[in-house]
């Protein structure tokens, strides 16, 4: 008891003062909550306050975001060649920099890292592994991590996610994510390792050879699942063709993210596998700041680690209520270390939300609209723009249930050429799927590609198609 | 004389114990404690308080007079407000706790030189100290201490008392401290040419072995935890000066090692104990609670998480 009101102050003053957090002190608090957790079979009164923060009020949370900010900025200006120069050319004073001042200091583009990613390398850390995005939006970007980095963000996610009741020693986590996603599946593997859960990394291979996985097992099968909506979606599908339910699986929980998450395939795989579908945000380039999504569809960012900014698409200023914006992230020190990014563009489009209290059960934290496509992929039609999630939302609830949907947009003249891949209009006629859109005010012509199947990249890329090979997969 | 003097304190010492169990274990049916996110007592956390219980005594001695004072002001209040705020609205409960400790030190200042006043200074030193006691020890079993912890604190106790009494008289230089000063911490009472007290060290040992016991064995930890600390703890150390003469203090009456008789068997009552059943931990503790359908007092403080202006994500 004493000793963890000793470790909680020690990485309390860690973050107050912008020190290095001890990740062996983080990994003690785990093995505390762990023995809480024994003792008492739940947290005590207060871990609501102290994993959420004092973000609700208005003067903690700027009092916390500038200081947050200024003692980045000063490290940047130390030890980060590229924000050095930028500092010196737009005359920026680290120690004065607010949430107001910020926006003196341009947004970082994926450009920028992919073209100076040297010289974004701290000259104080040490390189020790590296993550590079999927390159659905173009070239991948690398992103190189410290071992404190990779050491401190599971620590930390693991004794989040043990006081939120979402990990524990009894439960098994199947990961199909792309193995070489290395930031996400190290830290997924640490995460369970840290609370003493069982891990099953399997990667993006055959969904049938993943499903037999989340089967077999009895008690022991997974009891969470970690992978793609596109993904997801594939495993809904074979589970509804082999007639499972979810009296078939042991899972409790199903995190999801990178895509765009559609409320009919949620639905669904909620129906089928038992288990809540947990939409969450994270991105290579910015971790480790992330987002979870409330029943009400909202982003909450996790405003410990960073400051989360909303620019308008078109003038780069903050965006105005209700308006579309790109998500712009600065990651916090002491949480980033070796490549440290100050405002990241990334180019996530999300609608900024009203001036009211929000009414959902993560209401302590403020939030945005959910993501609603890259902002390269937004379809401008001459009276509005149309986002990706809309016409991912309205095929997906098509009674075809064309999951994942597959498709390509364009605009052409005054409405949006859809071309869909043949399943989509399984029992549904074009014209259908048409009014469809029209009701939703979005004019669609839909064509229908015979061999979109085999012609992936010409659809919409999806993190499913990462496809990972295997023997058993080859022999069927 | 010593006959009658050792009675008094068996007599004082039984009441004073059997008292302060009895609230204790009333308190732990019925309230449950804020306990922090994430924490439960372990064995280094026994090895910090058997550190402090070495240290604050001679720090005692040290201490000038006023600043020992200020000193049991601050422990009173912190006790008296984790045992009383479930319990009692804020603003009523500050008021009281107040009104305790400015009349024991007014009459500690004023009316000590009366039969009466000794009587006054008792009454409330001894309100003050059961309540402390209460909640201290709920607040260390509620935050997950076990009888196994207890167990072996009382053993070590057992020999620190024993040293502390007959080979360096630390104790008895303590109970002379206190004697007379404002916020004593003990139970006592005086009656005619008798003076008796039992302090807030044993009483607090007592009420954690009692609540424990009851929270890890059930009834029957509870009724062997009553008739160790009747015999063990209040009757023998009581009479023991009738046999042993060292233990009686020319003129101040009687300190007795109480621990030394107490120690050694509660460490054996915990092992007889353990040998019908595991000790129950909080968890199941909690489902028996919910199970016997009692209602439960719990700590209600103002919502602090209020809901966060949308656009706050800048």
């Amino acid at each position: 008891m004493f000793e963890t009101a000793i470790r909680q102050m020690r990485m309390a003053m860690a973050m107050v003062w912008g020190r290095p957090i001890n990740p062996r002190n983080v990994e003690r608090l785990i093995a505390d909550g762990l023995k809480t957790l024994d003792e008492f079979g739940s947290p005590g009164d207060d871990v609501q306050q102290l994993l959420e923060g004092p973000f609700s009020d208005p003067a903690a949370r700027r009092e916390f975001q500038d200081r947050s900010l200024q003692l980045t900025a000063r490290r940047l200006q130390r030890h980060s060649p590229y924000y050095r120069q930028i500092f010196q050319q737009h005359h920026v004073a680290a120690d004065a920099l607010t949430v107001d001042t910020i926006t003196a200091i341009p947004v970082t583009r994926k450009q920028d890292l992919q073209d100076h990613q040297a010289a974004f390398i701290s000259d104080d850390s040490h390189p020790y592994l590296t993550t590079r995005t999927t390159g659905t939006t173009g070239h991948p970007a690398e992103i190189w991590l410290s071992r404190y980095e990779i050491e401190l963000w599971p620590a930390i996610a693991a004794l989040s996610g043990l006081l939120r009741g979402e990990i524990g020693p009894r439960d098994c986590m199947q990961i199909n994510i792309s193995s070489r996603a290395t930031a996400a599946t190290q830290q997924n593997m640490t995460v369970c390792r840290l609370v003493g859960a069982r891990t099953r990394m399997l990667g993006v291979i055959p969904p049938a050879e993943s499903l037999e996985s989340l089967l077999t097992g009895g008690a022991d099968a997974p009891t969470l699942l970690s992978t793609y909506p596109s993904y997801l979606a594939q495993l809904v599908k074979l589970t509804q063709e082999r007639h499972l339910s979810h009296h078939d699986f042991h899972l409790r929980r199903v995190d999801c993210g990178g895509e765009p998450l559609s409320a009919a395939l949620a639905t669904a795989a909620h129906d089928m596998l038992g288990a809540p579908i947990n939409d969450t945000f994270a991105m290579t380039e910015v971790l480790p700041v992330s987002g979870r999504v409330c029943r009400q569809g909202h982003v909450h960012h996790d405003l410990n680690m960073g400051l989360i900014e909303v620019l308008d698409l078109a003038t780069g200023q903050p965006a105005a209520s209700g308006a579309l914006g790109s998500v712009v992230i600065t990651p916090y020190y002491p949480y980033r270390e070796c490549m440290p990014v100050l405002r990241y563009d990334t180019r996530d489009v999300v609608r900024r939300l009203p001036d009211t209290p929000l009414t959902c059960e993560l209401a302590g934290i403020p939030a945005t609209s959910s993501i609603l496509g890259k902002a390269d992929h937004l379809l401008h039609l001459p009276d509005a723009i149309v986002v990706p999630r809309d016409l991912v939302e309205i095929l997906e609830a098509l009674p075809s249930q064309p999951w994942p949907a597959r498709f390509q947009a364009e605009v052409v003249g005054d409405h949006i050429a859809l071309l869909v891949a043949p399943e989509v209009i399984a029992g549904v006629s074009c014209a259908e799927i048409e009014r469809r859109f029209h009701q939703a005010g979005i004019p669609v012509v839909v064509t229908v590609h015979e061999y979109a199947a085999d012609a992936g990249l010409v659809l919409r890329p999806l993190r499913a198609d990462l496809r990972e090979t295997t023997f058993a997969g080859r022999r069927n | 004389m010593i006959v009658q003097q050792s009675l008094f304190q068996t007599l004082v010492a039984l009441v004073g114990s059997l008292a302060s169990v009895t609230c204790a274990l009333l308190y732990f049916r019925r309230v449950r404690l804020e306990r922090p996110a994430i924490g439960t007592f372990n064995g280094r956390d026994i090895v910090m308080i058997a550190f402090f219980i070495i240290v604050l005594p001679i720090l005692y001695l040290l201490l000038p007079d006023v600043v020992l004072t200020g000193f049991l002001v601050v422990t009173f209040t912190s006790a008296l407000y984790i045992a009383l705020s479930p319990l009692i609205p804020a603003r009523v409960m500050w008021v009281g706790i107040v009104a305790l400790l400015v009349a024991n030190i007014w009459i500690t200042e004023t009316l000590l030189g009366t039969k009466a006043g000794w009587q006054l200074y008792w009454s409330l030193t001894s309100i003050a100290v059961l309540i402390a006691a209460v909640g201290v020890s709920n607040l260390y079993v509620q935050g997950g201490m076990r009888l196994g912890h207890i167990a072996w604190f009382a053993l070590f106790l057992a020999g620190y008392d024993a040293f502390f009494s007959m080979v360096i008289p630390l104790t008895p230089k303590l109970a002379d401290a206190f004697e007379g000063r404002p916020l004593d911490p003990s139970i006592g009472f005086t009656i005619g040419l008798y003076n008796a007290n039992i302090g807030l060290g044993d009483l607090l040992i007592y009420c954690l072995f009692a609540v424990a016991a009851y929270k890890g064995f059930g009834r029957r930890g509870a009724i062997a935890a009553f008739v160790i600390i009747t015999i063990f703890g209040a009757i023998i150390p009581g009479m023991v000066p009738v046999l042993i003469t060292r233990f009686v203090r020319q003129g101040v009456g009687i300190v007795v090692p109480a621990q030394t008789f107490f120690g050694p068997v509660a460490f054996a009552t915990y092992f007889w104990l353990r040998s019908f059943a595991p000790e129950r931990n909080m968890q199941q503790w909690f489902a028996t609670q919910d199970a016997l359908g009692s209602p439960v007092v719990r700590v209600r403080r103002p919502v602090r998480t209020r809901p966060a202006l949308a656009s706050a994500a800048r």
